[in-house]
């Protein structure tokens, strides 16, 4: 290839540059300013000032009703680690709550996004039905359930009894709270997975399919080898935000079991949150929020390792 | 009234109930439909009722919304600028959540009312951070007189009084009786004694096919009543729950774990009440408006709710037997009352006494705790007759007021009634035995006690 006449990239003087402006640099930096900049400017007030406060919070002793917010330098973080009776068991509680939620989420997920792959006349109609929960509040959902898992006169313990099999207190006993919350947040967020996975089956040619038919390549050969690999960027787009939304967990607990019984649903940002509003101690609060950022942080950065895709179509 | 908790389900549920508390009173029915209306609905974020008049002090004032104190707050505002001209009380109220917010951003910010409503048991935070004026030298005379000891309590911190409390916050030694369901049972006559108690709670349990409770004896396994009750059979033994320090608690007495191990086995052994068979909600005194209980402890403040919403239903309000020796003395938190800023100017916090001193005054105070059914915090109201004759059930109440004593310096409510309410259930579900429950109650207790005032 010719080498150009005139380059833009390769000015021989100062200043050059300024005055060889590719086309469009007016409209690109006019843009710049009036659309990105304002986003940048957001970034900053709402997300990078709020954690370089949260930062500095985590270095104080700081009470909202104090007069004075000594520095501590690392001792809210020793304190959470080594002294505090319940920081660790809602860490654990955080942790089994993602390690186990994330995967049962993609795995009644999956397949019903495979199904409704398959089903191109009714698609629409029963892609509506499962996001319908998505769209609703919570609050409300958690709500619900509560009351179906009432013990008393919860619609789960009547339908169990009807067929005579053992009935719980699922939210009242420290060995089934957990799974009853996580069966609601489940529930509730499986249709925004669902739809974000079909959207990536429907963008895998069909021509993959057709050529691996024409070999002879059964269905679970052709989801193996097709479906999975070529799907896998939508697979780590969704496990990445179902596991940064359920490390973050806060309203299922806190309207359905206020984090008991015995602490046994108390996740990180319950704690978080009743150590800074409840407890006053919004330093100590800081400090547990920086740990668990950096665990999402890690936890993300394992799973772009682990789950990132080499295929490209 | 049960004690308001910053946080959760709990404190919104007694807010509710206070609202329908006063909402139930039969010689206030106006006051009924109106609490009752205004719970479910959406609440503002402030209501400001009254406004500041030039040429007057204004003194601003901010409370909660429960809608019998706030009729009860307007009722007071009014007798008080008649009686002093001069001065504008500035009335705004907040619903609850907002108004814990907004006290403690308020402090922080400087920009608070110059004078709040506030329970007791958060005062002593804010006077030990120097946020509240301490009750001028000539109120402070025979204060101690004044005020039921378990009502001032909190409001008291290095020999000064920061604020003068409106209401009694009792949970303690009275319960509800269900009559048919004891006669039911084979029980005639009312138990005397702690034994009578157990065995009449006993004989008037029922369970289903598979062991559970339909019908509760004695109902107590709720957060307030689990660590009420603990406190009292300790107390009722002529010892105390609190270290030699006066500052962390000794659990391990001998009196502490006797009256853990019969706490306990009022479920494991005789399986009168059980948590588990309520689910989540805190409201569990409703099961016993609903006839599935047949004794219940708890404060007089839900017998409005259940009137109101269970009309109908025969009950009585008696006194406790007592665990042990012959007084049903017990451990009370203080409730409801007013304090004044520490910052606001001076002449504003002169006024601001003067209207809380007024406020106290027995026949005001009278009838503001008529108004919001609560329990009066002044001395000179006990056995009241114009109260009693408006709601005779609360002659058990006033009964054993004079042998409540303040809980002490439990420093964060909420994670002291969690420790011992968390640990027995653990108990109870099998989790630890007995003494190791009471070892790590204890333990969690004094570990908070360590981080909120340092070891």
């Amino acid at each position: 290839m010719a080498a150009p006449t005139t380059s833009v990239l390769a000015p021989t003087r100062p200043g050059a540059a300024r005055r060889s402006r590719p086309p469009g640099y007016a409209s690109q930096m006019a843009f710049v300013w009036t659309g990105l900049i304002p986003i940048l400017a957001m970034f900053v007030v709402f997300a990078f000032l709020p954690i370089g406060v949260v930062l500095w919070l985590s270095l104080h002793r700081y009470n909202q009703l104090a007069p004075t917010a000594p520095f501590i330098g690392l001792n809210n973080f020793t304190f959470a680690f080594t002294k505090d009776p319940f920081f660790l068991g809602a860490l654990g509680t955080t942790l089994k709550y993602a390690v186990v939620a994330v995967p049962l989420n993609l795995l009644f997920a999956l397949p019903i996004a495979l199904g409704l792959n398959a089903v191109p006349r009714l698609r629409a109609v029963f892609r509506s039905a499962f996001f319908l929960p998505t769209v609703a509040s919570a609050v409300a959902v958690s709500l619900i359930w509560r009351y179906i898992y009432e013990p008393q006169t919860g619609w789960l313990n009547v339908a169990l009894g009807a067929v005579g099999l053992l009935e719980h207190s699922w939210l009242s006993e420290p060995a089934t709270a957990l799974w009853a919350v996580m069966a609601t947040a489940v529930w509730q967020d499986l249709g925004y997975n669902v739809l974000i996975l079909l959207a990536g089956l429907q963008g895998i040619p069909d021509d993959f399919y057709d050529a691996a038919k024409t070999d002879g390549a059964g269905g679970w050969a052709r989801f193996v080898g097709i479906t999975l690999p070529l799907l896998g960027r939508t697979l780590l787009f969704v496990s990445v935000l179902t596991m940064i939304s359920y490390l973050q967990q806060f309203t299922y607990v806190q309207v359905m079991t206020g984090g008991g019984p015995i602490h046994s649903t108390e996740t990180m940002v319950l704690y978080v949150y009743s150590k800074a509003f409840s407890d006053m101690q919004l330093g100590y609060a800081s400090a547990m929020s920086v740990v668990l950022m950096a665990i999402i942080l890690l936890v993300t950065l394992a799973q772009f390792r682990f789950l990132r895709t080499r295929w490209e179509y | 009234m049960t004690t308001p908790r910053q946080t959760g389900i709990g404190r919104r549920a007694v807010l509710r109930g206070t609202a329908a508390l006063a909402a139930g009173l039969a010689f206030q029915r106006q006051l009924a439909a109106r609490a009752q209306d205004a719970s479910p609905t959406p609440e503002p974020e402030e209501v400001t009722v009254t406004t500041p008049v030039e040429g007057k002090l204004n003194v601003t004032w901010w409370t909660h919304n429960n809608p019998a104190f706030v009729d009860a707050n307007t009722t007071m505002i009014d007798r008080f600028h008649a009686a002093n001209p001069d001065v504008n009380i500035v009335y705004q109220y907040f619903p609850y959540e907002v108004f814990i917010s907004k006290l403690q951003a308020g402090y922080n910010a400087g920009n608070v009312a110059d004078m709040q409503q506030m329970f007791g048991t958060w005062v002593t935070q804010y006077a030990g951070f120097g946020l509240l004026d301490p009750v001028p030298a000539a109120m402070a005379e025979g204060y101690a007189e004044r005020f039921y000891p378990a009502a001032a309590g909190a409001y008291g911190l290095n020999e000064q009084f920061y604020g003068m409390p409106k209401e009694f916050n009792l949970e303690n030694g009275c319960m509800l009786v269900n009559p048919a369901l004891l006669e039911e049972a084979g029980v005639t006559d009312l138990p005397t004694d702690w034994q009578g108690l157990v065995d009449a709670a006993v004989k008037a349990t029922k369970y289903d096919d598979q062991d559970r409770i339909t019908q509760a004896g004695f109902q107590f396994t709720d957060n307030d009543s689990i660590t009420f009750l603990f406190l009292a059979m300790i107390l009722q033994q002529g010892a105390t729950y609190w270290a030699d320090d006066g500052v962390h608690v000794n659990l391990q007495t001998d009196a502490a774990k006797k009256a853990w191990q019969d706490e306990v086995d009022l479920v494991l052994k005789h399986h009168v009440d059980d948590e588990t068979s309520y689910g989540t909600d805190d409201s569990r005194f409703i099961f016993f408006f609903q006839g599935k209980v047949a004794m219940a402890m708890r404060g007089p403040w839900v017998i409005p709710v259940g009137e109101e919403q269970f009309p109908g239903l025969a009950f009585d309000y008696v006194n406790m037997p007592p665990y042990a020796g012959t007084e049903n003395r017990f451990a009370a938190e203080s409730g409801w009352g007013e304090v004044v800023n520490a910052a606001a100017p001076a002449e504003n916090k002169e006024a601001a006494w003067r209207f809380i001193d007024f406020m106290a005054q027995p026949d005001n105070q009278r009838d503001w705790n008529l108004a919001t059914y609560t329990i009066p915090s002044v001395t000179a109201l006990q056995s009241d007759p114009a109260i009693l004759e408006a709601a005779p059930l609360l002659k058990a109440a006033f009964d054993v007021l004079p042998l409540g004593q303040w809980v002490g310096p439990v420093q964060n409510r909420d994670r002291f009634w969690q420790a011992i309410h968390d640990n027995f259930t653990a108990v109870c579900l099998g989790q630890v035995d007995a003494a190791t429950g009471l070892v790590q109650a204890e333990q969690q207790i004094n570990a908070m006690i360590d981080e909120t005032v340092g070891p």
